[in-house]
């Protein structure tokens, strides 16, 4: 069972069961307060029964024009509450809420190497429009695939044609 | 507004501010005043320059002298802004800005600039008036309901909460209103407002009708979350049948949301129980069948325990097949609402044919959740949340396990054979550590089952094949539940079992290096023998960084100070002070972005999480830890205690503000407790550790600021020792030495009256040593502390420093070296303790000693330094005067001299002593003991395999040893130090 709530600033206390994955990144406040002064109907809690987070995804709205895209900036789910649907649910919820703001598509930047989360991601409709290279930083830094999966507006699915050579991070719009 | 012209002229000063080269920025400002002597903005970069370089007063008067002349232009204010800001002084960032407005009141940037300077200061008052200033000026929605917002903000700040609030509140209401009649409002932003005032009116039909009138074309209803606070809405307002069919239909599109089941169960009640009184005012009897809601409910929680699958998996139509759903939620909702129902039959008897409707019992219920879901690793927390809400006595949890293993099989007899077989059995075995099962083992017993459950670990690691580094083994969860059954302190307190516990928990890491749980498992038991370099190399590898810092520094934090690895602990207390600062100010930039973007049901969100931090016990325990490590690790002399004093950054007097408002902000529940007696001793634990560490923080506040009353009282005699530490330009506003001025002997004594006073209170205090269980809160380091007698040395100290410093000398000034025998006694004690301990868990607690009494050194010999500059005064000013009445007093006081250099000299024995002590730790008896490591004999395909075994356990003794011996010489360097600040104290 998921109960599914926006996230609140005092979740931040109680999130580090799902932050202590090495790659979920713990952001600076300021960053997860940007996300939920300007976004906060893209930023979903969940609670087990119990009343222990047990994941959550931030997401923003963002570009111009046919890029008018939903975004996921971070998705993560607490390791003993992996293998139950949460995170498609939170990534069908991203959609629903992109939709209803006529995004032409969501994207996502996810670590070449981390298997699982990508084929998490192929299952739920998205495709790799792009590598980019060295996303990541770190001891040895990452490429990323910059996946995407085209909603209704987008009716020739044009967002999701994947790019034939890989990018570096300074070339993302 | 400042020109193109000018902006170049200051294109260079900015640039050097910019790159932090000061010194290039002052010079480059006062190139430019040169030829543009009353350039305002070149003026206030001078003050920023001259600030970044430690000369505050200066770049002060620069900034005083601009503000006189009252600048509009935005560069100069923007400037004046950020030099106030680094002051701390926020408060004359509005005030430049209010004059400005004033001069030039149709400006309406200079009018925003106002409110958000404001904003930054808390006054919603004036927030209030300048926003409906702007809103005059200029007819914007936003102006508008930032004066309604700063009217809320002065309605839920305001200490009375009957009138003014609702007299505020009542005016914020107003002025929504009114732009909602003339409709005039735009957004969802200032409708959510709207609804937010009326929420705190408690004025729910209200929000209902608003939410249900034109308003509601504003707000958007993402993922159903408008229909859910409808729901809520209807409870509040007593609907029970709109609440009951809203949770109803919010189910249909969120099966499962276990939250809406819930409601719809106790909506259900409520209108039956309305049934009922209204029946029984008729005088009628309900009947059985007069639960028409109950048994809606039971046929909506069925609806979803059974889903229809349409197709098959070639995509071809095919027959209607029902199978079990994969959601949780329901079969949780349907044992809820079971246990509900049989808890409340006595006094409903019709509940007793719901019962049957639903299962013949609640053991079928539980053990079909377990057929179904028991594969899944967070099964078991939903078992243990239902036991925990039902109460369920120990004797029916077995029960329940015992009809699992009838329907699945001897569990733990069988290897599983796939992944979900393996998290089945897992499931099963935590239930049974629940159930107490384990608790009550013999060590026999208890031994066989940990090689069991080593053999299944081994076992099961051929399903976490191809792993990235990031997951965990899914076998780990044998681990943890060994490491729990281990945790006790009759294990931790004997070396073999010590160490086969560290071994196994070290080579599940190997094999699952991102297991936070077997991490912090390891940081618990190193701290608990004293052994920190090893936990905090695992705390490191867990990347704890902001906000965590206050939630999970405590992992580590007191450890390091309890074990003397002060420079460590000097890196990661420095590093949380940062973070604490920091976000004070970032939070402000945050209120004023979301007044900008009209994000106003976060602002109160925002101002909760500024205080949250701001009243954090950890923010006042690092504060006082920071000032106590500069006092340890950087004092090697009276001039660089001076220094220390005028540079620290430390706010005594915020500390002091607000104690008993201290919240405990740690997360506790990263650890997964297995069982509720845990989770009950550890909240126990908890709950002293927050009351100790009050008490602690207390102590360390008053003893500090004694020490600083005393040292600026003293210093103030003695100017030209100061000016040798510092010019008074150099003082940060925030520093202890800013405050010099303020302090003279006699609020010396007061604080040491108080700091006396306090300390008798704590004697009678109760030590609590509970550290078990271990994954959870430790004890406050005030228990360890007041164990020995730390104190009262530093306590007699301080009082033979009063009566040196009051006598007038023209008698005999009593001395009191008791002070030394304590010292002497506790350094004996810890050096007999140091030889005998004769396992890693006693060896901790001497360490903990020796770093105590090595702090107590350290603010001895700053106390000595104090009687030390009083002394010299007397001498100087006796020498002076050569009368005859002086001869007497000259003789008192080289009684007191000589009185002074005989306790230095005895301390230097007693330092040296515990030098020698040091050099002579020996941990080869501990590091070279053998280990059983047949202890827990299982089939060994992992875990002991003994080239496997030997080289993990070579491994961890030669971690122990490097901890051990790095508290060793940091307390050696530092009592050597201290021997040559001592020496330099004879007289």
């Amino acid at each position: 069972m998921t109960n599914i709530r926006p996230f609140r600033c005092e979740d931040l206390f109680k999130y580090n069961n799902i932050n202590l994955d090495p790659w979920t990144e713990t952001y600076g406040l300021s960053f997860y307060l940007q996300y939920i002064g300007h976004w906060p109907e893209y930023f979903q809690v969940v609670e087990a029964p119990n009343g222990q987070l047990v994941g959550y995804i931030m997401g923003k709205i963002e570009g111009t024009g046919e890029s008018w895209r939903g975004h996921v900036t971070a998705l993560s789910v607490d390791h003993v509450y992996r293998r139950l649907g949460i995170a498609a649910k939170l990534m069908r919820g991203l959609e629903e809420i992109s939709e209803k703001k006529e995004a032409y598509f969501v994207d996502l930047f996810v670590r070449v190497s981390n298997k699982v989360a990508v084929d998490m991601y192929t299952r739920l409709g998205y495709s790799v429009y792009r590598r980019v290279i060295d996303y990541y930083i770190g001891d040895p830094d990452e490429d990323a695939y910059d996946m995407r999966k085209a909603l209704s507006r987008d009716k020739l699915k044009k967002s999701i044609i994947p790019l034939p050579h890989p990018v570096r991070p300074e070339d993302l719009d | 507004m400042i020109n193109l012209f000018n902006e170049r002229r200051l294109r260079p000063i900015y640039d050097c501010l910019d790159n932090g080269n000061s010194k290039k920025a002052l010079q480059e400002a006062d190139k430019l005043l040169k030829k543009h002597k009353d350039f305002q903005c070149a003026k206030v970069l001078k003050g920023l320059a001259l600030l970044r370089l430690g000369q505050t007063s200066k770049a002060w008067n620069v900034l005083q002298e601009v503000q006189k002349e009252v600048p509009t232009d935005d560069c100069t204010l923007q400037a004046m802004a950020i030099c106030y800001r680094e002051l701390n002084r926020s408060d004359l960032i509005a005030d430049a800005y209010e004059n400005a407005s004033k001069k030039d009141p149709t400006n309406e940037d200079l009018m925003v600039a106002l409110f958000m300077a404001y904003v930054k200061i808390g006054n919603f008052k004036k927030q209030q008036q300048t926003a409906l200033n702007l809103y005059k000026l200029k007819q914007k929605n936003s102006y508008y309901f930032w004066a309604i917002m700063s009217v809320y903000m002065q309605a839920i700040t305001n200490p009375d909460k009957e009138m003014a609030s609702k007299m505020l509140l009542s005016l914020a209401q107003k002025m929504c209103k009114k732009f909602i009649d003339e409709d005039k409002v735009e957004s969802e932003a200032e409708v959510e407002l709207y609804l937010m005032i009326l929420e705190k009116q408690e004025n729910f039909e209200e929000i209902l009708k608003a939410t249900d009138g034109p308003l509601a074309r504003l707000l958007p209803n993402y993922l159903d979350f408008l229909r859910r606070r409808k729901a809520y809405l209807y409870l509040k307002t007593s609907r029970y049948q709109e609440a009951f069919e809203t949770f109803r239909s919010l189910i249909d599109n969120n099966v499962d949301q276990l939250e809406y089941y819930q409601q719809l169960y106790e909506v259900a009640f409520k209108l039956e129980q309305l049934a009922i009184n209204v029946h029984s005012s008729a005088d009628q009897v309900p009947k059985n069948e007069d639960n028409p809601f109950i048994f809606k409910v039971i046929e909506t929680i069925s609806k979803y325990l059974y889903i229809k699958n349409e197709s098959s998996s070639n995509g071809k139509q095919s027959s209607k097949k029902i199978s079990h759903s994969k959601y949780r939620a329901p079969y949780i909702a349907r044992i809820e609402l079971y246990e509900t129902l049989k808890a409340r039959c006595e006094n409903h008897p019709s509940y007793h044919s719901l019962l049957s409707t639903i299962s013949v019992d609640s053991i079928k219920l539980y053990t079909q959740f377990f057929t179904l879901f028991g594969h899944k690793d967070a099964s078991f927390f939903d078992f243990s949340y239902l036991f925990t809400k039902f109460n369920k006595p120990k004797a029916d949890v077995c029960s329940i396990i015992d009809a699992i293993e009838v329907i699945h099989g001897p569990l733990l007899d069988k290897e599983p054979t796939t992944l979900n077989e393996m998290y089945r059995l897992l499931c099963f075995i935590k239930l049974n550590y629940f159930a107490g099962r384990y608790s009550s083992m013999e060590d026999f017993d208890k031994q066989k089952l940990i090689a069991r459950l080593l053999d299944l670990y081994d076992h099961s690691i051929q399903f976490g094949v191809d792993l990235l580094p990031s997951d965990f083994q899914p076998p780990d969860p044998f681990v943890l539940v060994i490491s729990y059954l281990l945790l006790n302190e009759s294990n931790i307190k004997d070396n073999s079992k010590l160490l086969n516990l560290l071994i196994i928990l070290e080579r599940s890491l190997k094999k699952s290096p991102s297991n936070y749980n077997s991490k912090l498992a390891l940081i618990k038991i190193y701290n608990a023998i004293g052994a920190c370099g090893c936990s905090n190399q695992w705390f490191e590898s867990m990347d704890i960084k902001h906000l965590q810092i206050d939630t999970l520094g405590y992992l580590i934090s007191d450890a390091l100070l309890l074990c003397g690895h002060f420079s460590t602990a000097c890196k990661k207390i420095t590093n949380a002070s940062r973070f604490y600062c920091a976000n004070y100010k970032d939070t402000f930039d945050f209120l004023v972005s979301f007044y900008k973007i009209g994000s106003f049901t976060k602002i109160e969100e925002i101002m909760k999480l500024k205080e949250r931090l701001n009243l954090s016990i950890n923010y006042s325990s690092v504060e006082l830890d920071k000032m106590v490590l500069a006092l340890i690790l950087v004092t090697k002399s009276p001039d660089s205690f001076a220094q220390t004093m005028m540079t620290i950054d430390v706010d005594l007097d915020k500390i002091e503000n607000g104690f008993d408002d201290r919240l405990d902000n740690r997360d506790v529940a990263i650890f997964r407790v297995l069982d509720n007696e845990t989770s009950e001793q550890s909240e126990k634990n908890r709950e002293k550790w927050f009351d100790d560490q009050l008490k602690w923080i207390k102590l360390r506040h008053l003893l500090l600021k004694t020490i600083v009353v005393g040292f600026c009282s003293l210093a103030k005699l003695e100017l030209k020792d100061l000016n040798n530490a510092g010019s008074s330009e150099m003082i940060n506003s925030n520093s202890i030495g800013a405050k010099f001025e303020e302090s003279d002997f006699p609020s010396f004594t007061k604080n040491l009256e108080k700091l006396t006073a306090y300390y008798e209170t704590l004697k009678t205090k109760p030590i609590y040593l509970e550290m078990f269980p271990l994954q959870g809160p430790q004890p406050s380091r005030i228990n360890y502390y007041l164990q020995k007698d730390y104190f009262d040395i530093i306590l007699k100290i301080l009082n033979q420093l009063k009566v040196v410093h009051e006598s007038s000398k023209e008698k005999a000034v009593s001395w009191d070296d008791s002070w030394l025998n304590i010292l002497q006694s506790i350094i004996n004690d810890i050096s007999v303790s140091l030889k005998v301990s004769n396992s890693f868990f006693e060896l901790g607690k001497v360490l903990n000693d020796l770093s105590f009494i090595v702090e107590t050194i350290c603010f001895a010999v700053i106390l000595l330094g104090f009687i030390n500059l009083s002394v010299k005064k007397d001498l100087q000013e006796s020498k002076k005067n050569k009368k005859k009445r002086n001869l007497e007093v000259l003789a008192n006081i080289s009684g007191i001299v000589e009185n002074f250099n005989n306790a230095l000299n005895e301390m230097n024995t007693c330092l040296a002593f515990l030098l020698s002590t040091l050099d002579e730790m020996n941990l080869n008896h501990l590091i070279n003991a053998p280990v059983d490591y047949d202890m827990f004999k299982s089939k060994g395909i992992f875990f002991q395999q003994p080239d496997v075994y030997h080289s993990t356990h070579k491994e961890i003794t030669s971690k122990l040893e490097q901890s051990y011996k790095k508290t060793a010489s940091q307390l050696h360097s530092t009592i050597s130090m201290k021997m040559k600040y001592l020496n330099s104290l004879k007289l």
